[in-house]
């Protein structure tokens, strides 16, 4: 085992440390305070709005592989589906999903099903569709898609290229809310210039913990934060070290 | 509730998966690379039952009464043509070839094409939504590397083609690693809470 | 304890009570209202109310009543929740919508809500519409208005108190009786006609008016309602839309002038625009190259969309044609779905030149499935990983190696001399380089990867080509460093044609945000200066 491995192993060990230590420490304190993340606060009142207005919430989850990183923010989509489908489902009208990679589109629509026994609502496989199995046909579809229903509000949480731009304009047309978060550094440059609620960075990973879906989504919030202002320590330690000719 | 077999197996399986990748001991790594050779031929069935799911929702749609139903059933007409073509001559016969490069290449190159009018359209209207400092730069950085991807007519600016390596190689890389930490760290926290139970995003309730 | 049914619903009370405890009827025949009140129930005042509500009147109220308050107390407070909520699954309402509601809950009650509380006081005038707080106001006064001012409003008789049923009722007694009759056969009784004292007084009665009475203040109030009302009902016109909307236009003048831009310089052919001189990335890719032995084994990855074909194939272009050069044997592969048929497309068009044979001088292996796993899963094993090409040539039959010529013993990805991967997503990019560069980074390993991308992808990739440990050791982005890597080797053909459509593009580009954008941001602020200076101007 070499020096790499025993750091990633370590690493890994710590982040899990801190994901349980903080979830004891949070279930003692009754407030749990959050940074404001101002998409996630206009996200509920959209959510909200649209329930109210009898129009459709559609959570566009993206192509991530479920073999390759992407598949973490694939995750964070199906995390946020099931806390909405839970709430809305009892609508008139579900929330829908779409998603580009096949085993994506599986899990929403076993996530939707599950929401739906959970409520005891029927079942619709159709809400959880899969519009296009590449990027640009995935894009094409869900654009024709949000076109044709009444969609009132507009989620995308997932891997996106640049593609994500097909999304956004269409749903702009249909003068619905988009609230779009990405991994990908390109789709995440193109959702900030189009997107009316940009998500950056790790924020899209924070949205379970924004909406509700579980407490270990708020203590594994809490850890990324320390670590991120560990790995910034690091790396300022790092740089002055290099400065003056010690590393 | 969820399946308590279901959330045994999946935390299992990403033990060793992860145990293996870290850990040299034989019998990890070889049950790793077993489970990862079925995990890819399960995604690549995925991908089969990703192509039936779109031919079911548009056959559904196709049949129905439904408005705009002619585009379902030009999707069911081509996938049925392809997948003919494709399956009887092979993937790389002349015929398979030329509706990649007659029908698909060209589709996917107009939607490249109105991808760069609402690119362009969102960054005019980028100021006037949200007009603030962040804002400012992203345009400026937009357009000085636009400016200098081309040949500018033969035209060197002093200092603007360094400009745009000094933002290729400092600001854009030092922007993308932020966030590329930020990311990785939302993919391990995102993993772990898969790995514990706490996030299941499987079925079995 | 004895009970006693109620004579009027039959259930069953104490024989205690006077009165039942579920429907108020009187037990007992003889009993009444005074007996056990006391005094007549006074209309529920304020202070009433509170007296009722207050448990300091719990001493005073009968027993049925205090019951009901004590029963009252005891209800937690979710049992007043709808059928519809307790069906719900606790955490069915999320956290956000909590928060909603618990704002909504600390706002103060609607204002329409204050009309129907006698016992509040208006406190601020300000608050109720001009119209209401006259109205008020003249309720306060009735006396002053004056008999003349109210015109008459004729009430038909569908109004409200015009029929017989709507009448109050008044009970008889001694003062509705009349007086009594001190005369004739009928003296000592009551109520009834007086004949003399009648006809004494006969006369044409007085005629009295059915009409409502109201103020001028009143009607317009009145008129106010009806027509609020009346327009509630109304179905509002949707807006129309406009065929072509402020956006679609810039859309399309967007779309044109690019159109313009790109398409004029391959209609008139034009070379005007010089190539760029060096791309650091681009030199040490043909430096590779060149090194490149006779027959050397090369890996193409193929893992671009067909949307940006044109850019890609036209940077790999000069790359691959030098390869090529230099005699090298191809192995295509792909993890993309497209990447075996673009791979193929590659070779039967801007490579055909070259009278490569598949199987013999490249080999296309198709779509690895798997993504990072599927290409771990070659990288360490090829073997055990694709067994057929995608024309269905079966790869490894030969005893310890390949029978085709173009894989000869290949075993694990370092074998090869060169990887050079065709990429426009930044997941597949980092994929490539990070699962290949622990493997290449033995200083013995000879293997050099070299990535050509798409310019979108610079910012991911170029730390790995500047970082040290180099992972990425030649780098060509997007046209641009293709254009340098044609000038180098001299292969500009494809180039050439899209070279100055290219520039053209970006600059019109650059110049349409540019612009575009500083007009769309300082034009309506100027006209919306004017338009307040207009206002501010008599």
């Amino acid at each position: 085992m070499d020096g790499l491995n025993v750091l990633g192993l370590i690493y890994v060990l710590v982040f899990l440390g801190l994901i349980l230590a903080t979830s004891f420490i949070l279930r003692t304190r009754e407030s749990r305070r959050l940074r404001d993340i101002p998409a996630f606060e206009r996200l509920g009142r959209a959510i909200g709005l649209a329930v109210e207005a009898g129009s459709r919430l559609h959570i566009s989850l993206g192509r991530g592989h479920l073999l390759t990183t992407q598949s973490a923010i694939g995750f964070v989509g199906l995390s946020i589906l099931d806390r909405i489908a839970r709430s809305t489902s009892i609508s008139d009208r579900p929330p829908v999903s779409t998603s580009g990679e096949g085993s994506l589109g599986i899990l929403s629509q076993d996530t939707q099903s599950d929401a739906a026994k959970y409520l005891g609502v029927e079942s619709d496989p159709t809400r959880g569709r899969i519009t296009g199995l590449t990027p640009y046909s995935y894009a094409a579809g869900t654009l024709s898609f949000i076109q044709e229903e009444d969609i009132g509000a507009n989620l995308l949480i997932g891997s996106f290229g640049n593609e994500v731009a097909l999304i956004t304009d269409a749903a702009e047309r249909k003068e619905g809310m988009t609230l779009g978060g990405t991994d990908n550094l390109t789709g995440q440059a193109v959702l900030f210039a189009t997107a009316q609620e940009p998500l950056i960075g790790e924020e899209t990973y924070a949205g379970g913990a924004y909406l509700g879906a579980g407490p270990m989504h708020i203590a594994s919030l809490y850890a990324q934060d320390i670590l991120r202002w560990v790995i910034i320590g690091m790396i300022l330690i790092g740089a002055v070290l290099k400065l003056f000719g010690v590393l | 509730m969820k399946n308590p077999v279901y959330t045994a197996i999946a935390i299992g399986v990403g033990i060793v998966v992860l145990l293996g990748y870290f850990l040299q001991i034989d019998l990890l790594a070889n049950l790793r690379i077993v489970l990862l050779e079925w995990a890819t031929i399960l995604v690549a069935v995925a991908l089969l039952v990703g192509i039936v799911n779109l031919f079911v929702v548009h056959f559904r749609k196709s049949a129905a009464d439904q408005q705009n139903r002619i585009n379902s059933i030009v999707l069911i007409v081509s996938m049925t043509i392809t997948l003919l073509v494709a399956g009887w001559f092979g993937p790389t016969h002349t015929y398979s070839l030329w509706i990649f490069n007659y029908i698909q290449i060209p589709i996917e190159a107009s939607l490249m094409a109105i991808l760069t009018v609402m690119l362009i359209y969102a960054g005019i209207r980028l100021l006037r939504r949200k007009p603030n400092l962040l804002t400012i730069v992203f345009i400026a950085t937009a357009v000085i590397i636009l400016l200098m991807s081309g040949a500018l007519f033969g035209i060197d600016i002093p200092g603007l083609s360094e400009l745009r390596i000094w933002i290729g190689k400092v600001p854009a890389v030092a922007g993308a690693r932020g966030i590329l930490l930020g990311v990785s760290l939302g993919i391990v926290a995102a993993g772990l809470r898969i790995l514990i139970g706490a996030d299941r995003p499987y079925g079995g309730s | 304890m004895d009970q006693i049914s109620c004579p009027s619903c039959g259930k069953p009370n104490s024989v205690d009570n006077k009165f039942c405890d579920f429907c108020l009827s009187a037990l007992h025949p003889e009993s009444s209202g005074e007996e056990v009140f006391g005094a007549p129930i006074p209309p529920l005042s304020g202070e009433n109310r509170e007296g009722l509500g207050g448990h300091e009147s719990d001493a005073e109220a009968p027993d049925w009543l205090s019951e009901l308050e004590r029963s009252k107390e005891a209800e937690p407070e979710e049992s007043l929740g709808t059928e519809a909520d307790e069906k719900l699954p606790a955490d069915a309402v999320t956290d956000w919508m909590s928060e909603v509601s618990e704002e909504d809950e600390g706002k103060p009650e609607p204002d329409s809500a204050a009309p129907f509380l006698p016992d509040q006081e208006i406190s601020d005038s300000q608050e109720i519409p001009h119209w209401l707080n006259d109205a008020l106001i003249e309720e306060e006064s009735p006396g002053s208005i004056e008999d003349e001012d109210l015109p008459e409003i004729p009430i038909s008789s569908d109004a409200p108190g015009s029929s017989l049923e709507d009448l109050p009722v008044t009970p008889f007694s001694d003062e509705t009786l009349g007086d009594l009759e001190n005369a004739g056969p009928l003296a000592g009784l009551k109520g009834i006609l007086s004949a003399e004292a009648g006809a004494a007084r006969a006369k044409t009665p007085k005629a009295y008016s059915s009409s409502l009475r109201i103020s001028s203040s009143q009607r317009a109030h009145i008129e106010l309602l009806t027509g609020l009302v009346e327009e509630e009902g109304q179905p509002l016109p949707l807006p129309e839309r406009k065929a072509l909307s402020q956006q679609n236009v810039m859309r399309w003048v967007i779309g044109l002038v690019l159109f313009v831009a790109v398409l004029w310089p391959l209609v008139v052919s034009s070379e005007q625009m010089p190539f760029p001189v060096y791309d650091e990335g681009s030199s040490e890719v043909n430096r590779l190259i060149n090194q490149l032995p006779e027959n050397a084994r090369v890996l193409v990855g193929f893992d671009f969309e067909p949307g940006l074909a044109a850019e890609l194939e036209a940077a790999a272009d000069p790359v691959i044609n030098h390869i090529m050069d230099q005699g090298a044997l191809l192995t295509l592969i792909s993890t993309s779905p497209n990447g075996p048929i673009l791979a193929e497309r590659f070779m039967q068009s801007t490579q055909s030149g070259h009278q490569y044979i598949n199987g013999l001088d490249y080999i296309n292996l198709g779509y690895l499935p798997g993504g990072a796993a599927g290409l771990v899963s070659f990288l360490d094993n090829p073997q055990g990983t694709i067994s057929f090409s995608i024309d269905g040539i079966p790869l490894w039959e030969t005893e310890g190696g390949s029978n085709v010529p173009v894989l000869g013993d290949i075993d694990q990805v370092t074998d090869y001399e060169m990887v050079l991967v065709m990429v426009d997503d930044p997941e597949t990019a980092r994929a490539w380089i990070e699962q290949l560069g622990p493997r290449l980074s033995d200083p013995l390993e000879l293997t050099s990867l070299v990535l050509i991308t798409s310019a979108q992808l610079e910012p991911v990739v170029r730390p790995y080509y500047d970082g040290i440990p180099q992972m990425v050791n030649g780098l060509v982005v997007g046209l641009r460093g293709g254009a340098a890597y044609a000038r180098l080797v001299g292969g500009e053909d494809l180039l050439s044609q899209y070279w100055d459509a290219f520039s053209w593009g970006t600059f019109v580009a650059a110049m349409l945000i540019l612009v575009g954008g500083l007009g769309y941001y300082v034009v309506p602020e100027l006209t919306r200066t004017a338009k307040g200076q207009d206002k501010v101007e008599p």
